[in-house]
């Protein structure tokens, strides 16, 4: 009985270490194939506003590592759980230049660039690290189905939108690599730890 | 392997009592998670002047008769006007008092909510 626990246990535990030294973390999306070579899922071009009224594009995330999500700052729901765990990557990537953090609203009427700089200012963040994005609705609704992100408007919602409180992560290439839900503190645990292995392709 | 067995019952029992003794005021609890856990979080502490840490709430230590208006009604942001408390005008008054002793054993002077009172000061806030 003990010899047959004692296996058992040596497979966890064996297991367990296999993922534990995974080396690579997954491309997330559609692959495509042209010309023989592998087109991973990407994000459309895009152009937004920052909370200081500055233009962010595409261009700027280029070569960057970044997290990000989607929320509202009347949001009644979940939003501020996701934020309190976004603080907790913020803290963590804090010192390193190479990633960014970018926050979309889907409700731009009312989350102007200064409501947003007011958010922000209230979280005591830093304006070059941490992007608060508004703009076109259509264009940030759309942005959110790029990154997996359900968002749309809907009147029966609270605060007048549904959406998930997904947090995800990008490499340089500005590829999906991982996610997690901004409301689980788990799985918070366990991105920032995706965030680690991320880094490490970069070394 | 009767020593076995008997070790994990132990280990069982003592896990389940130390749950068991966690649960107290479940249904406030349950009640909070839903209502206000998403701003004021679950430790109660909320996230900087925007979501205000409850803990030390005047409305759960000296503005208690106050407490059931603003959980009725809500209030008005103090940093943002986007970002307001919301009012909710379908808790009961049986949820409120659950609430209410959940907070006071939580974070407040562990006293006991009386039905009564919470169910006149929620007549009279309605209006």
């Amino acid at each position: 009985m003990i010899k047959y626990f004692l296996i058992l246990l040596t497979i966890v535990i064996v297991s367990c270490q296999t993922k534990e030294t995974a080396k690579a973390l997954p491309y997330i999306g559609d692959r495509a194939e042209l010309d023989g070579s592998v087109i991973e899922h990407d994000i459309r071009e895009f152009t937004f506003t920052d909370q200081l009224g500055r233009a962010v594009s595409s261009t700027d995330v280029d070569g960057k590592i970044y997290l990000t999500d989607f929320f509202f700052t009347s949001c009644p729901s979940i939003c501020p759980k996701v934020k309190k765990q976004m603080l907790r990557i913020y803290d963590k990537v804090l010192d390193n230049d190479d990633i960014l953090l970018i926050s979309h609203t889907i409700d731009p009427k009312r989350d102007t660039p200064e409501a947003l700089k007011l958010y922000a200012d209230n979280m005591e963040i830093d304006h070059d690290k941490w992007r608060f994005l508004t703009g076109d609705k259509e264009a940030l609704l759309d942005i959110a189905d790029d990154y997996f992100v359900a968002a749309y408007e809907d009147p029966e919602a609270p605060g007048g939108f549904d959406h998930s409180g997904k947090v995800i992560l990008l490499d340089k290439a500005g590829r999906i690599r991982s996610f997690g839900d901004g409301t689980s503190p788990k799985e918070i645990d366990k991105l920032m730890y995706d965030i680690d292995i991320l880094l490490r392709e970069y070394e | 392997m009767n020593k076995l067995y008997i070790s994990i019952g132990v280990l069982l029992m003592a896990t389940l009592s130390s749950y068991c003794q966690q649960d107290k005021f479940v249904q406030g609890q349950r009640i909070y998670e839903v209502n206000c856990g998403n701003c004021h979080m679950a430790d109660g502490k909320g996230m900087g002047k925007m979501f205000p840490d409850i803990t030390q709430s005047v409305y759960i230590t000296s503005l208690k008769s106050e407490l059931v208006c603003l959980i009725v009604n809500g209030k008005e942001g103090q940093v943002m006007e986007t970002v307001n408390m919301p009012g909710n005008k379908e808790i009961t008054p049986v949820g409120l008092n659950n609430l209410i002793n959940y907070l006071n054993y939580t974070w407040g002077d562990k006293s006991m909510s009386n039905l009564k009172e919470v169910t006149e000061q929620f007549e009279a806030c309605k209006k």
